[in-house]
């Protein structure tokens, strides 16, 4: 009883402190900047990037399929691992689930923000064709999001509940999640719906997150273009995405883990598999890569020989080597040991990891459309390259706030370790039954 | 005395007045029996059935192509539009672009008809190669459009609905081609004159920031009975444009080709012919050519936009 | 007296330069006229009508322009006196510079001479252009020789009589032109003017209609005459479009069947789940015990 109390203390939602606050303000500043950016591009066009004819996609479709891969991560903690028995990465659930749905969200908005007339929107509902990939691609998001929405809410019940009483002080904060604890009394009936609607959740997640990669995958592999045109970017895409969203995870536990001081919880074990876990998917992910760009560069058809040479020796060599073996070989390297795998060394391969695999993206989107079929001329010089502008860099790094914001305050309100869940792993509810008995 | 002043102001006054009216019935008169010859000018024609009808000249138009119940997203009945482009003929004069570019009031960098200078292989020789939209029987733009703002019609022709593009740009990167371009920017067309609403008939009448355009095989001219602009202003005569069911193309100089046997006798081949897209566009290769291809490199520029119109 | 003659002199100088500067400017004030580019083409289309097709342009700085809504006025001349014209009717270009006049029956006859005249014209100078043609008649018709299809056309005058050696031309209309047929660019009228033009087989129309036409193309003497002839032994046309297919190129109400089913069979599985899971949560709430 003691210790259950204890934990619910520990684990129990708190004030933001002077951190919280200074961080929430730099995320809200980095936001308004990018509104304005925005406003300015709702105002003049598209023009204000540094996108044009050739260069069509930039980093706002690199940063959309960013925010699609980490978002996978949520089937990957909270479903694979929940479905294979796993108990270790039962504390990890919640943080998985709250980057699964911000990434979800962003990845949303991140696509408005690359349309030309985003005003039109409804036309996609409207006149939509079950033969575009942009289309499949919505309806797999609108599905994932609302999946994620749920096995995000669910396990949030019992916490709910534990923390309406908790906050029995704070009669305001009592009353709402009294009310989004939706009476839960951890009946038998209550329990049966629960393990059931829970289980359910878990396993469509899975196909459900398959699809939304492969359908993004698909955006690309499905036009002509040599460096997309990979009947391999399907299952390449939803490996880097494991690989991405693991090293999130990892980079974002290590933080709360501080801020929120939840050693007791997150221990060195949980760093230790979910480096293991990382640098297994990061070995799939590589073997991908292999597939991706050797095979190609055996054959050398024209077009594709073009495309390898940019990126092996040419304009995009130091991004591409960067990213993959800064971003690739270096975190296996260091995880196959055990000492990487604590704490410190993990976070900062996690950052490595997940700073690559957004370079990773735009090393996927840009560089294929710039050298199309037909030769780039007859225009202008700056057409033949791309770089983001400053603008088009302040709304990205608006979007990446937006994401860490809502984490941010997703993490201030929910318990970041579950509760019930760990209450229960540990025993702590037994005890309390026959306590009470 | 007041009385008689009176009075003869009215006199003046009906006076002025019968006189008004008379001037106004005689001029009236007067243009009924020498005016307008034009307007009671009355033209002998033959109907469609035969017989001899008298109409008023000004009733006799030009017949247009557009039947009944014409729907832009369906085309002319029983045409496939086709180009034949000649390479042994072409010296990249860039008439065509310019034609191109006044016609659909085009501004900017965003020529939609962009003369290529080509060299497959340091082995192969050099020529001009003018690309516009190849009108893909399997167009992949037009399979990857989300809003189906993209469309292929029954004519063979694909165009676009500006306004109900989102400007998403996934047509852009379908196009194995490159010939769609995007209006990045609020384009600067000045005044365009519209007498008729916006049809996706008139690329570029007006273009709309933040949608894409590209070139259109000219509806609005062929409605006309006339060719497209690029066809018209080619002083070689390198385009040639018709109705492949008809088997016949026409060139600038209104000399028209039976198409089969210029494909067949000058080995017409299409773009990316391996891609599947089944283009409209076929292209003569450059063999015994009108001009040397050291001519038109002095138009050939690679870094500036294209020529712009005034 | 020889001062005031002075002052006199100095005045009306006076006066006199200050007239001209006025009437001198009012003179290059004025814009000078342009001159006009004008060319008249006689056209006559067998058992329809005549008319002149004129087209006006001028030099501007970017090449030839089209003179737009300028009026022009048509003359017949008289056949006896040349510089005796009777006006005949008025046509304005179009904003391309383009005009058809159609020449009223009665003022035909065997040879006639049309001017086109510019006058009055605030932008342009007065310009004539004046076309002189010989009536000429094409009477053509199809038949079957040896079991192929020929063009029989004969060019005679408006007496009737044959006129040889002219080259005519036969084509079968398409679009944008006319294609040649039998072979041959163009062909020349015997001494009965005459001229036999075989039809290939394999030609496409319309429900199988071919529209024929034979002309005399811009002759010095007799314009441009065409004689069309209609026929039907075409091959019909065939529209091969995929257009009422559907396709993956479709508009969404032509969506492929596979598409329309199974993707929306597996959304509806999938949101009909959800929609109990969501279901679920309301009965976590109305139970509480």
């Amino acid at each position: 009883m003691k210790e259950y109390n204890k934990m619910i203390q520990d684990l129990a939602p708190k004030k933001f402190g002077k951190l919280g606050q200074i961080w929430v303000t730099f995320l809200v500043v980095v936001i308004l900047f990018a509104l304005y950016a925005y406003y300015q591009q709702l105002d003049k066009g598209l023009g204000i990037t540094n996108m044009r004819d050739y260069a069509l996609w930039g980093v706002y479709i690199s940063n959309f399929v960013f925010f699609v891969a980490v978002s996978l991560v949520g089937s990957l903690v909270t479903a694979i691992l929940r479905l294979s028995g796993v108990t270790w990465s039962t504390p990890l659930t919640r943080i998985s689930e709250v980057i699964a749905v911000a990434a979800i969200v962003m990845a949303g908005l991140t696509i408005i923000i690359d349309m030309g007339r985003p005003e039109r929107i409804y036309n996609i509902f409207l006149h939509g064709r079950l033969q575009s990939p942009i289309i499949w691609d919505v309806l797999v998001i609108t599905t994932y999001l609302l999946i994620s929405l749920l096995l995000l809410f669910y396990p949030l019940l019992p916490d709910f509940a534990i923390l309406k009483k908790h906050f029995a002080d704070r009669p305001k904060l009592s009353k709402w999640y009294g009310k989004l604890s939706l009476n839960w009394t951890g009946s038998k009936k209550q329990q049966s719906i629960y393990s059931k609607s829970i289980h359910t959740l878990s396993v469509m997640i899975i196909p459900v997150a398959f699809g939304i990669h492969t359908v993004t995958a698909w955006l690309f592999a499905t036009t002509y273009r040599p460096g997309w045109d990979s009947s391999n970017f399907g299952p390449y895409f939803i490996a880097g995405a494991f690989v991405a969203g693991a090293g999130a995870v990892v980079v974002i536990m290590y933080v709360l883990r501080k801020v929120y001081k939840l050693e007791a919880y997150i221990t060195d074990l949980h760093f230790d598999k979910m480096g293991q876990l990382l640098v297994l998917l990061c070995l799939v992910y590589i073997y991908f890569n292999v597939n991706e760009y050797l095979v190609p560069a055996y054959k050398t058809t024209n077009e594709e020989a073009q495309h390898l040479y940019g990126l092996f020796v040419g304009d995009y060599a130091l991004l591409f080597w960067s990213v993959i073996i800064g971003g690739l070989v270096v975190p296996t390297l260091v995880l196959l040991f055990r000492k990487g795998r604590k704490p410190l060394p993990l976070f900062l391969v996690g950052i490595l990891v997940v700073v690559g695999a957004w370079w990773k993206r735009f090393i996927i989107v840009t560089p294929t459309l710039l050298h199309p079929f037909l030769p780039i001329q007859g225009v202008p010089k700056s057409w033949h390259s791309y770089f983001p502008s400053v603008l088009e860099w302040t709304i990205t790094f608006g979007t990446l706030a937006s994401a860490l914001l809502i984490m941010t305050i997703l993490f201030r309100y929910l318990p970041i370790i579950p509760i019930h869940e760990t209450a229960e792993e540990k025993g702590f509810l037994e005890t309390e039954k026959t306590e009470t008995l | 005395m007041e009385e008689s002043n009176k009075n003869s102001k009215r006199k003046f006054f009906e006076i002025g007045i019968k006189f008004g009216l008379l001037a106004t019935a005689g001029t009236v008169l007067a243009s009924k029996v020498f005016g307008d010859e034009k307007s009671t000018e009355m033209v002998e024609l033959m109907s469609t059935d035969g017989t001899l009808v008298h109409v008023p000249a000004s009733e006799v138009k030009e017949v247009s192509l557009k039947p009944e119940g014409y729907d832009p997203r369906e085309g002319f009945p029983d045409k496939k539009f086709v180009m034949v482009v000649d390479l042994a003929k072409c010296k990249n004069a860039l008439k065509c672009q310019k034609a191109c570019n006044k016609g659909h009031y085009i501004t900017g960098e965003n020529a939609w008809l962009k003369v290529y200078k080509m060299q497959e292989s340091e082995k192969t020789a050099p020529y001009f190669m003018p690309t516009q939209c190849q009108h893909c029987d399997k167009p992949p733009c037009v399979k990857v459009c989300p809003v189906d703002a993209t469309f292929k019609r029954k004519d063979g022709i694909v165009l676009i609905d500006n306004e109900r593009c989102i400007g998403c740009r996934f047509c852009m990167a379908a196009c194995p081609y490159s010939i769609r371009v995007f209006n990045w920017n609020e384009p600067d067309q000045g005044k365009i004159v519209n007498e008729e609403e916006y049809t996706p008939d008139f690329c570029g009448k007006p273009s709309i920031k933040g949608t894409v355009d590209k070139c259109d095989f000219c509806p609005h001219e062929i409605v006309k009975g006339e060719l497209p602009f690029c066809v018209k202003a080619c002083p070689n005569d390198v385009f040639a444009f018709g109705d492949m069911y008809e088997d016949a193309v026409t060139n600038g100089s209104g000399e028209t080709f039976k198409l089969s046997t210029l494909l067949k006798n000058r080995a017409g081949h299409r773009l990316l012919e391996g891609l599947g897209t089944e283009p409209s566009v076929f292209y003569l290769p450059p063999a015994d050519r009108l001009v040397e291809f050291e001519e038109g490199l002095e138009n050939f520029n690679e870094f500036e936009s294209v020529k712009k119109t005034e | 007296m020889i001062r005031s003659t002075i002052s006199c002199c100095k005045s009306s100088l006076l006066i006199f330069m200050v007239l001209l500067t006025f009437l001198g400017s009012n003179i290059y004030g004025q814009e000078e006229k342009k001159s006009l580019s004008l060319t008249v083409q006689y056209i006559k289309i067998m058992k329809e009508n005549s008319f002149l097709k004129i087209t006006a342009k001028f030099k501007g700085e970017n090449g030839f322009e089209p003179c737009g809504n300028v009026n022009f006025t048509v003359y017949k001349v008289d056949t006896t006196d040349v510089s005796t014209v009777i006006k005949i009717g008025e046509v304005k270009t179009n904003k391309e510079g383009k005009a058809k006049f159609i020449i009223p029956s009665k003022f035909k006859t065997p040879s006639s001479s049309y001017a086109v005249r510019l006058e009055n014209n605030k932008t342009f100078d007065d310009t004539e252009e004046i076309v002189t043609v010989t009536d000429v008649n094409i009477i053509a018709s199809i038949e079957k020789i040896d079991s192929v299809y020929t063009i029989k056309a004969r060019l005679v005058s408006a007496a009737d009589t044959p006129i040889a050696e002219e080259v005519l031309k036969a084509g079968l209309k398409r679009l944008f032109g006319n294609l040649s047929v039998g072979g041959e660019d163009s062909y020349t009228t015997d001494e009965d003017g005459s001229i036999l033009v075989p039809i290939e087989k394999g030609l496409t129309g319309k429900k199988g209609k071919l529209n024929f036409q034979v002309i005399i193309e811009e002759s010095e003497a007799y314009g441009t005459v065409i004689a069309n002839i209609n026929s039907d032994f075409g091959v019909p046309i065939v529209d091969e479009s995929s257009f009422d297919e559907r396709t993956m190129w479709s508009p969404p109400t032509k969506t492929p069947l596979f598409l329309l089913i199974i993707p929306n069979v597996i959304l509806i599985g999938i949101w009909s789940i959800l929609l109990l899971l969501i279901i679920n949560l309301f009965k976590i709430y109305k139970s509480k015990n």
